[in-house]
This record gives structure tokens, sequence and C-alpha cells, in this order.
């Protein structure tokens, strides 16, 4: 028989010197103490302390209430106090033992029945883990945070499976890519590396920093890919609510994305299938784009807000442009989408209706004045679209196209002057109205959803 | 309610009840009786569905003998059944299949899982065998719990994992075991030592 700390007995532990004033450096060591064996690193206890600080840290958070406070208790009969005292702390502190609970536990601390110990683990393999079938083992891994599934995934080939075919979500998650700094956050996992000082550092939550000596800026990009393979890649059933992706150039001739996004003949590469609903890009120019929104599972994309960061990168040509925004507007991911924001990059568009009457919420600036014909035709689709939330698209209209727009409306703005007049049109068979505004630099639909009808804004 | 004696459930030789309710008798494959009443067998469905198709009346379930749990210890069904006296009553969550799936541990049931972790899973097996939802996700839980900050390295000692390697070799030294021509060489070579043959060839 062996046995292993309770890592929640263990955060009891820590909240009570925490409580107690003691500094992260004497709490570490008092911790080593009783442990013998370092559970927590320095680091670890620093950090634990800072979010303790900042966080409001609750006792009760999570369902571990019981296992904190027991730690919490250890820690307070260590200290030699009577039980009553210890109870009116752990009150204090939030905790709902009873005086009674606490006069037991102080009583099996005295017998030494207690010692933040998490089980006992039985060395017999017929009380183990394995005695569960898959189906139960898959049940488990359900429950285990992505550090865990992670760390579990690696014990060995058959559990690497199970991992990866069991279900999963990351509610958000947000990579970021400037050269000298990476960084993965997926739900409560969260992985860096920074340069400093001509060394490579990495990092991860409530872990000790880790140099990477003599580590190349290649290999370093490499583990950064590798990571988020395994993170995003490696379970053909992870759902992601929201996935933010930051690339930005620091030097000219610096391409972070050829680590992040699929190029067209590189299929293997990191976010090679995705089933993400709402995706935050920035720094991708319309080619990438592309490249992504190809490896996201159009059935379950839903919003899109790109921002596009083009400092030092170069101009592609207007013809390759117009191509890549035709195939944008052609692909399945496009079509299904409800919401997309994009203000930072011109589209080329050759017909408003067919590329975006099907959103539900648009925010896009486009390259050229469309003919008065196409907005007409975009309203009469809009009009067959009773879940319009609103649409804006921006231009920088000539005088003389305003001047034919306002004339054909029957509206002048000119939004210094006072409240914009807007022209409302019926849906058909229905008491829901569309609204059409006219400005010198945007043309804004507003349908039955706008205002948060379906979404609050 | 004290930490160390969780509310237990009229279990071996504890008295019938005063009240006209019904309680039924199982016995694990120690021979260990529990008498169980109708409404916490209700968390089970395997055991509704038994009682069910008995139609047990009072006079039976005091006359005919206790209902076998074949697979299942004294000690882990006592864990089992305390948990279900203490939930009886209470709506079975149904599992929509979404994940993650948000389970919380109530304290007295973080107190009755405070047990090494073999009998943890033995009681994972036994709520699985038995149906019984709830026991279940919070054994699942308090499992997973058990993983959190752990190394892969600490999770093989936690879990008792075997390797690659150690997997392979049991795979190995079980499909030898049911290799008929295996064993045949096998038993050969024992009976050339047995006769003092030096060699097998």
């Amino acid at each position: 028989m062996d046995w292993e700390y309770n890592p929640f007995a263990i955060e009891g532990f820590l909240f009570c010197l925490f409580l107690l004033k003691v500094s992260a450096e004497r709490a570490y060591s008092d911790l080593l103490k009783i442990t013998k064996r370092e559970e927590r690193c320095l680091e670890c206890v620093k950090s634990l302390f800072n979010w303790m600080e900042e966080e409001d840290y609750d006792i009760k958070a999570g369902d571990d209430e019981y296992q904190r406070s027991k730690g919490f208790l250890y820690c307070l009969y260590l200290r030699e106090v009577s039980p009553d005292y210890a109870f009116l702390e752990l009150q204090l502190a939030g905790g709902s033992f009873s005086l009674k609970d606490v006069r037991i536990m102080f009583k099996r601390m005295e017998e030494g029945k207690y010692n933040m110990e998490q089980v006992v683990v039985s060395r017999n393999p017929r009380e183990a883990f394995g005695i569960l079938p898959d189906e139960i083992k898959v049940k488990v891994i359900e429950f285990l945070n992505l550090e865990s599934r992670l760390a579990f995934r690696q014990t060995s080939s058959k559990n690497r499976q199970l991992v990866d075919t069991g279900k999963f979500f990351i509610g958000d998650a947000k990579v970021f890519d400037s050269r000298w700094t990476l960084h993965i956050l997926a739900s409560d996992y969260t992985i860096n590396w920074d340069l400093a000082f001509n060394q490579w550092f990495m990092y991860k939550k409530f872990k000790d920093y880790v140099i990477l000596p003599e580590a190349t800026e290649t290999e370093v990009h490499s583990k950064f890919q590798k990571e988020i393979s395994l993170i995003f890649n490696s379970n053909k059933k992870l759902k992601i609510g929201k996935l933010d992706i930051r690339v930005t150039s620091p030097e000219k001739g610096y391409y972070p994305e050829r680590f992040i996004v699929p190029s067209a003949n590189r299929v293997r590469m990191p976010f090679n299938f995705l089933r993400v609903t709402t995706l935050n890009l920035e720094g991708f120019t319309i080619q990438l784009l592309l490249n992504f929104l190809k490896k996201c599972d159009p059935t379950i994309l839903k919003h899109v807000t790109r921002r596009s960061n083009f400092v030092g990168r170069p101009v592609m040509k207007f013809w390759k442009r117009k191509n890549a925004y035709k195939k944008l507007y052609g692909l399945e991911q496009w079509k299904n989408l409800d919401e997309f924001v994009d203000k930072d990059d011109r589209h080329i568009c050759d017909n408003l209706a067919s590329s975006f009457a099907h959103l539900a919420y648009a925010d896009v600036t486009l390259y050229s004045d469309p003919p008065l014909e196409q907005i007409l035709e975009l309203r009469e689709k809009l009009l067959l679209k009773p879940t319009l939330d609103e649409m804006t698209l921006n231009f920088n209209f000539s005088v003389e196209k305003f001047e034919e727009l306002c004339e054909h409306f029957g509206i002048f703005n000119i939004p210094p002057l006072g409240n914009a007049e807007w022209v409302i049109y019926g849906y058909p068979n229905s008491e829901e109205v569309l609204s059409l505004c006219v400005t010198p630099h945007k043309v804004i639909f507003r349908g039955p959803y706008f205002n948060g009808r379906i979404r609050s804004r | 309610m004290s930490v160390e004696n969780a509310p237990v459930v009229d279990v071996d030789e504890a008295a019938i009840p005063v009240e006209k309710k019904m309680y039924y008798r199982f016995e694990s494959n120690d021979k260990k009786e529990f008498r169980v009443s109708e409404l916490a067998i209700q968390q089970s469905e395997t055991l509704n569905r038994l009682v069910e198709a008995m139609g047990y009346t009072s006079e039976d379930v005091e006359n005919k003998p206790a209902i076998a749990i074949e697979n299942i210890d004294g000690k882990t069904l006592k864990l089992v059944f305390q948990w279900c006296e203490h939930h009886k009553g209470e709506a079975i969550p149904v599992d929509d299949g979404s994940v993650p799936k948000i389970v919380e541990i109530p304290e007295f049931d973080a107190k009755l899982m405070d047990i090494d972790n073999g009998l943890l899973f033995k009681l994972i097996w036994a709520a699985d065998y038995l149906n019984i939802v709830q026991l279940l996700n919070v054994s699942c839980k308090k499992v997973a719990n058990m993983a959190q900050g752990k190394t892969p390295a600490q999770l093989r000692r936690v879990y008792l994992l075997p390797s690659d390697e150690e997997d392979e070799a049991a795979k190995r030294a079980a499909q030898e075991a049911q290799d008929p021509r295996a064993r045949e060489v096998e038993e050969e070579f024992e009976e050339r030592k047995r006769q003092g043959g030096n060699s097998f060839f």
C-alpha cells in the first residue's frame, strides 16, 4: 500500500496559511516539512497565493470543499489550536463543517489517521483502474480537465485512444503568436513560451518556469505547433465554443501564420479539423482566412470576426485577392455562417445579394461602390429573411453615387446634421419590418431581430 | 453529520423497521445480507426492474431467500445501499450526452467515497452494473479529481496504469497461454526436465 496527497487538501492547507498571512516562501517550506517531498513548487505556491488574493478564493468552489476543509483544519491542527478555535476559523473562511465534524477530524489527526492523503493506493492490479471496462473509463475521462487529459493520454497507447475518442468541449481557447511570445490557452490550461535574455522560457499555469537551454526559435515554434496539434487536433469529437487566434508580425519578413494556418500544399498542420462555433481571427489575410475556414466544420461554425493587422506583410495583388474572395463566398462554411464582422479589409464582391444575404449579422467594408441594382436585389433577398439582425455595408461613396441613392430612396442623411432617416419596408405576410438607411459611407439594413431579440449586444 | 459515521443503511442484522414500508433483502457474493427500502431501490434501474419482475409481497420478502447479487462483495454493496438510502426519492438524472457534464459531489457522497481507490473502483463498477446513474457520475468525478495536477508518471502510480511494454507483455503471455502448440512445447520441455534431460533438443 502507498498513498498520494490530495491536491485539494494541499490547496486547503495553503489557503489556511494564506489567511494567516504567512509568506509564500514560508508556506512552501512548511508544506515541504509535512509532505517530505515537493508536492507544490515555490512558483506554484506563489501563483496560488496571487490567485487567492486576486480572485477572492472560495473554499466552497467546485465540489471539493470537503477535502479543502480537511487540509485547512490540518494546518490549524499543526499549529496546535483547539478544535473550537479551528471551527471558528473555518467558518470565517467560508467552510461548512460542523463543530462536531471538526472535533472528529482533530481526533483523527491526533491518532495519526489523517495526513492530507488522497487515497490509499492499492498495489493490487485487481483493485486498479484497469478493472473498469472501457466504457466506464471513458466516463471518467469525460470528467478530466484538459491538463489531466493530456497527461492521461501519455500513460499508454490504449489510454491515448480512449482520450482521443471520447467527447470533449473547450469553451474558450486562445492562440497567440508574435514570434517571441507564444501562448496557448484552452479552458483552464495555459502554456507560454517567451524569449527573454536570449533564452527561451516555457511555463504553464501554477507551474515553475522551465528554461530551455540552447533551444532555437525553430525548435520552440515546432513545440508550439505540436502543442496546438495535440490540444486541438488529437480528438475528432472535440468541440470548441470560441477560438481566438492572434498572429502578429513584429518585423518584416516574419510570417507567424505558417506555424498555425494550414497551407494548400501542407495538409498535416495544426488546426487540421475544427469543430468551432465562434472564431475571432486577427492578422489573417484573405488567403489565410480562406485556408482556415476550409478546415472548420461547416455545420458548426456560426460566427466569424476578423481583424487584419497587415503590418509587415506584402500586399497581395488585386486579382489574387479578388479570386480569394470569390472562393470565400463559394465555401460551404461561408454559406452556413450567421455572423461575419470584418472591418479592416475591403471585400471585393461581384454580387452583394448572393454573397451576404444569408447572414443574420454582418459588418463589412467593400472595395468599390456597388450599382444601385445590387443594393435593391440585396434588399429583396433580405425581405425573404425574417431572421435578420443588422447588416452594415461600409463603402466610400462618390458624391454622384450618394446622390443617386438618396434620390432613389427619397432620403438624405448626413450624420452631423441630425437623426438619420430610415426607409421602412414590410415583410411579406408579416407585421415585421426591414429598415434601410443610407449615409455617405454606409448602407445599413435592420431586420426584425435587431437589438437583441436573438442576441443581446 | 459526523465525518466518520456517515449515515448507515440498516444492514446485516438490523431490526425490521416498524413502518409499513417494504424492505427487500439482498445478499452479496460473500454472503452478507442487506435490507433495502423499496424507495431506495428505485435509484438502481437494474434492481428496480428485478424486484418488479419478481413481484414479491411483504411475506415473500421475509420468507423467500435473499436476492443474490453475485458480482459484488459485501463491502462494496454496503456503500451502494448507503448511497441509495440517502438519495432515495431523488430524481434520476437523464444523460443527454452533453459535454462537459456538470456534476457536483455532495458532502454526504464525498464522505462516503473517502475510501481507498481499490474500493472506489469497485464502487464504480457496481454503480455501472446496477445502473445507478448518479452514483456512477459522482464516483467517476471523484476518480477524475484524483488525476488533477498529476504528471503521467504520477497517474500511473495512482491508477496503477500499465505502460505500453507491460500491456504488450501481458498480451503476449495471454496469447501464449491460449496457444495449444506453445503449451505442448512447454509441457514437453517440463517432462524432459523431469526425466533428467539437459537439453530440449
